[in-house]
């Protein structure tokens, strides 16, 4: 780690499309208005187009196709270690990179993407906030940010088994589905990982979990450090290669399912070769062909697109398309699917003490939202999600009545007799 | 004066024009050299789908954004459009632009025509300079390349304005070498979001219609 | 579910700026489906003037557009100008026609928009006379009265400072769109008095100086550029003046805040959000302001007015608008930055520091504080004292809260 291989990352991540965003923006501030942070803090500072002026100046210096020119009249800047360290809030604390900035953007400019760029290089500096490079440390290590190695994993699976009354297979010859899940629901949430086995089990599918790879969320994509992120995706990919799988299902994990589905290609250097779906996905797969019937609930609620799903996934019909026959009164929030607000805690904020303040000001917007629809609850879809409300909610005393969308459909599903 | 509008009008005049033309084509070209990814997620959806429909689909703000959003937006498109009316279509730039570059005439707009697109893009241009210097954020962000090209375009358009009569040699000549100036700082300025504004939309566009959504 | 009393029990209230407004779900085209787009407030906008704002920019855009009616008339009149009729008596010859003239024989009366067949007459003499014998003179005399105040002003005066220095607390004052059309009005405003000024005076002063040649150009720049900002000035005060309206009505207390000296008295008396100054500027620039527009539509367009007349009379109503507009726009500008400490930041920022408002519009602070409107929404965490960098404010602004 140093400012030298920093600056590596800064310059070599800095290709054709994060040029062109460099390059387009004329400074309007129309992102700000997208940005849940900046609304809260009403902070100049917060407002998304700063958060990538640092690469602009790399960029003038080192890759603009006039870097010679602008090296010779002395524009453009190589980044300090302190500069780096201000700059933390900005791209740790008051980004959950959920993109809904780029909506607003007359250039359509990719601020996430960018946020993530410079997050690699803090990472490579050493510089990103120590609670969450411990946690990708120990992913790294352990095979979980929470460090529920392959033993633990075991453990964990057979309370659960015997606590819901539940197969969970773990480490098959061969089977068709690798299931992967988040250390939130291996040691928080874990009826919705009951739930997932339920689900599969009834509908007798030939599943698995795999110690070679279950972690399915990636503390790489929250520090910034590229080697942590694609250790994490590898051992996917070898676990499906080792039992065969033809599809990966990726749980209620916002940035886990981003990370297979849509980052691993980048990080690995080659297309994984089986299918990754969202575990709505599927489930929306199933239900589309009539495999998977469902019992409406008698109450009214309304749901949360997690952003890594929706608005940067394209998973927005696919759970709407369960909710319809899970709830008898759905409805929806205002705005919704590619539009929606994050949730607030995402991309590693919600594990930010430093970014409590301002965290939990933005959930206002979400407790807004909600009550508006005069639901009685809201589906989450996401674990990080799940967990943001949580614990906001209580902070704020505020009785939210969540449900969770694989929960339901394990209590819900209509299993005919054979 | 007569030099003086034969040097904005000829040499000074073709030396900013390739300057402007070799600069954006190298700009452009280097910036797409940089190069992608090594490799893409399987698709969901159509990358160019996705680009044209995002090009396309950020030519008007999404309705959750606005009121927020509308004067910045009215005020962008009154400058852009008027601007693109007059430099197009006002009888002495037709000429210009007909005589001395492309050899075809094209029909031209009243002279009303002009001064009202003109109107339009000062009252555009202003609004947007009066909220770069006093927006927080705007304040904050811009550059001084962002006042200078603000300045320079209105510059040049006051300049234009100043020799509507087309009596004087003094003021045509004037307008040419701010045009001149114009041309010749354009590549390496903000305004090169004229061109780059594509491949902003497009890379955005096609890097999420692969994933099936239409940003 | 509900709120709950945790939530109640809040100092602060969630954010009523965030009203939504279901617009309904609609399918996008493509790839991303049923999404409901709904309305929010955006935080800088007061209450329901969208459509307003929205509505008086169409108009505001319908007004420039409706130059299309006024200038082929224009044009119409030009090229019959090139053979004027003779309205006299074509049998007395020359000498006989300028003998009638000096006599006032009027002219014949023309309807309007039809070419005013007055090419001439006697009464254009007596308009010259006003021109260069009262408004020049007296109108410079005023304007280098006004330069020369605000200079006095400047040397013993100075700057008027913030009582007990900064709070480093900052209240929302403008809006951003009342800041964005505030610019606007005042940029072209510029452009205008500057062409304007040349118009009008700029034979005396500049040929002196220039030559005739130069000033020829200087002269036609000055009228082209005045001619085409004319009408986006209107546009500006049709955006301004509404968006200002509000708590500029005129009450009595006002009249006595300018008996008293305004801020110059030791203690200055009360305001609400805009003082007895303030509200002046607000309604001269109404008046005058509508006067100035109304006389230079005829100005701009000679070919709707009746008669020549009417456009000297415009030209009189003109000048002295002016005159008076740029005057009092000197004192403005002047008291609305360097004159007074705090005070600019309000119009850029669109913030102001508490322990400003306190001192000068604490009538505006305590209802903003009765009715729970005050805010820092929007504002920098504290108000720069030097226009600078935000950090630097916030040091001022833990400085000072120690």
């Amino acid at each position: 780690m140093s400012m030298h291989e920093a600056h590596e990352r800064f310059v070599s991540e800095t290709g054709a499309r994060i040029a062109s965003y460099l390059d387009a923006c004329v400074r309007c501030g129309l992102c700000a208005d997208a940005c849940h942070y900046h609304q809260a803090s009403g902070d100049p500072r917060h407002a998304p187009v700063m958060k990538f002026q640092i690469l602009d100046r790399i960029y003038r210096r080192h890759r603009d196709p006039f870097a010679p020119l602008w090296r010779l009249l002395g524009r453009g800047r190589d980044p300090d270690p302190e500069e780096l360290k201000e700059l933390r809030e900005l791209i740790y604390d008051t980004c959950s990179m959920c993109g809904r900035c780029t909506l607003a953007c007359p250039m359509g400019i990719d601020t996430a993407q960018m946020v993530w760029i410079v997050r690699e290089g803090m990472a490579a500096a050493g510089l990103a906030p120590p609670v969450l490079e411990q946690m990708a440390r120990r992913a790294k290590k352990a095979g979980s940010p929470m460090g529920i190695d392959p033993q633990k994993l075991r453990e964990i699976l057979d309370e659960v088994s015997r606590e819901y009354d539940v197969e969970l297979p773990l480490d098959k010859d061969r089977a068709d589905i690798l299931l992967l899940d988040s250390s939130l629901d291996f040691n928080v949430y874990r009826p919705t990982l009951a739930a997932m086995a339920k689900i599969l089990n009834r509908l007798g599918l030939n599943w698995t979990f795999s110690t070679r790879g279950y972690e399915a969320s990636n503390l790489g994509l929250f520090t910034g450090d590229v080697d942590v992120a694609r250790a994490m995706v590898a051992r996917i990919v070898e676990a499906a290669e080792e039992v065969g799988a033809s599809i990966v299902l990726a749980p209620e994990c916002g940035h886990g399912y981003g990370s297979i589905r849509w980052e691993a290609a980048e990080l690995l250097g080659f297309e994984p070769p089986f299918e990754i779906l969202h575990i709505s996905e599927f489930l929306a797969r199933l239900h589309r062909e009539g495999r998977l019937k469902l019992r409406r609930k008698e109450r009214s609620l309304t749901y949360h697109d997690p952003c890594k799903v929706g608005r940067r996934g394209g998973v927005v019909e696919e759970p709407r398309e369960l909710m319809r026959d899970l709830v008898s009164d759905f409805r929806e929030m205002h705005p919704s699917g590619i539009l929606n607000w994050c949730c607030s805690g995402g991309g590693g904020v919600v594990l930010l003490e430093s970014a409590r303040e301002v965290q939990l000001e933005a959930f206002r917007i979400k407790m807004r939202q909600v009550e508006d629809t005069g639901a009685e609850g809201v589906i989450m879809a996401c674990a990080f999600c799940h967990y943001t409300f949580d614990s906001s909610a209580k902070h704020f005393g505020w009785d939210c009545g969540i449900e969770d969308l694989v929960q339901m459909v394990a209590e819900q599903m209509v299993v005919e007799d054979a | 004066m007569n030099t003086w509008l034969w040097l904005a009008e000829g040499p000074l005049f073709w030396l900013s024009l390739s300057v402007f033309g070799l600069g954006v084509a190298w700009k452009l070209t280097g910036l797409l050299l940089l190069g992608g990814p090594r490799a893409q997620p399987t698709p969901r959806g159509s990358p160019a789908g996705g680009a044209v429909y995002t090009i396309l689909r950020h030519f008007v703000p999404r309705r959750v954004f606005l009121p927020g959003a509308g004067l910045h937006v009215l005020a962008g498109y009154a400058f852009h459009l008027g601007l693109f009316i007059l430099l197009g279509f006002a009888a002495p730039h037709v000429a210009f632009f007909g005589e001395r570059l492309l050899g075809v005439s094209w029909p031209t707009l009243p002279q009303w025509g002009f001064i009202v697109a003109a109107e339009f893009a000062f009252a555009g241009l202003i609004i947007l300079w009066a909220m770069r210097i006093s927006e927080p954020i705007q304040k904050l962000v811009s550059r001084p390349a962002d006042h200078a090209a603000t300045w320079l375009t209105f510059l040049v358009m006051l300049s234009g304005c100043l020799a509507l009569e087309e009596a004087h040699v003094s003021l045509r000549a004037l307008h040419m070498t701010l045009v001149d100036a114009w041309l010749f700082w354009f590549p390496f300025s903000p305004l090169m979001h004229t061109f780059t504004f594509l491949f902003s939309r497009g890379f955005t566009g096609a890097t999420y219609g692969r994933r099936g959504v239409g940003l | 579910m509900g709120l709950g009393s945790g939530l109640s029990g809040h100092s602060r209230t969630l954010n009523d700026d965030l009203v939504v407004a279901p617009h309904g779900c609609g399918a996008l085209p493509g790839f991303a489906i049923p999404v409901c787009a709904g309305g929010r407030k955006s935080m800088n906008w007061p209450n329901g003037e969208l459509h307003g704002r929205l509505g008086l920019l169409l108009l505001a855009g319908v007004f420039l557009i409706l130059q299309a009616v006024f200038v082929p008339a224009e044009q119409a009149h030009a090229q019959q100008l090139d053979t004027p009729p003779n309205t006299l008596d074509q049998k007395t010859g020359p000498a006989g026609i300028w003998r009638d003239l000096r006599r006032g024989k009027p002219a014949r009366e023309t309807r309007p928009f039809t070419p005013p067949v007055q090419a001439i007459q006697i009464e254009g003499e007596e308009w010259r006379k006003v021109r260069n014998e009262w408004i020049r003179p007296i109108g410079g005399g005023v304007l280098l009265f006004a330069f020369g105040g605000i200079i006095l002003f400047a040397l013993f005066v100075r700057r008027v400072p913030i009582e007990g220095g900064r709070s480093g607390r900052p209240v929302s004052r403008f809006t951003r769109y009342q800041r964005a059309v505030h610019w606007f009005t005042a940029s072209v405003f510029i452009l205008l008095a500057i062409s304007g000024l040349i118009l009008l005076f700029g034979r005396t002063i500049l040929i002196p100086i220039i030559g005739k040649s130069a000033f020829a150009a200087v002269a036609s720049a000055a009228k082209q550029g005045h001619n085409l900002f004319g009408p986006v000035f209107i546009v500006a005060l049709l955006l301004l003046l509404p968006a200002f309206f509000r708590h500029n009505r005129p009450f009595w207390q006002d009249l006595a805040w300018l008996a008293r000296g305004g801020f110059l008295s030791r203690r200055e008396p009360p305001s609400g959000k805009f003082n007895g100054g303030e509200k002046l500027w607000y309604w001269l620039l109404t008046v005058f302001g509508l006067i100035i527009a109304g006389s230079g539509i005829f100005l701009d367009f000679p070919a709707i007015a009746p008669a020549l007349v009417y456009l000297q009379f415009s030209h009189i109503l003109h000048a002295v608008a002016a005159v008076v507009l740029i005057t009092f726009a000197i004192g403005h500008a002047y008291l609305g930055s360097a004159g007074v400490e705090g005070v600019l930041e309000g119009m850029t920022t669109g913030c102001v520091d508490e322990n400003w408002a306190r001192q000068h519009h604490p009538l505006w602070l305590e209802e903003l504080e009765a009715k729970g409107e005050k805010t820092a929404r929007g504002c920098p965490r504290a108000v720069d004292p030097d226009g600078g960098d935000v950090p630097a404010a916030r040091e001022a602004a833990e400085e000072a809260a120690s």
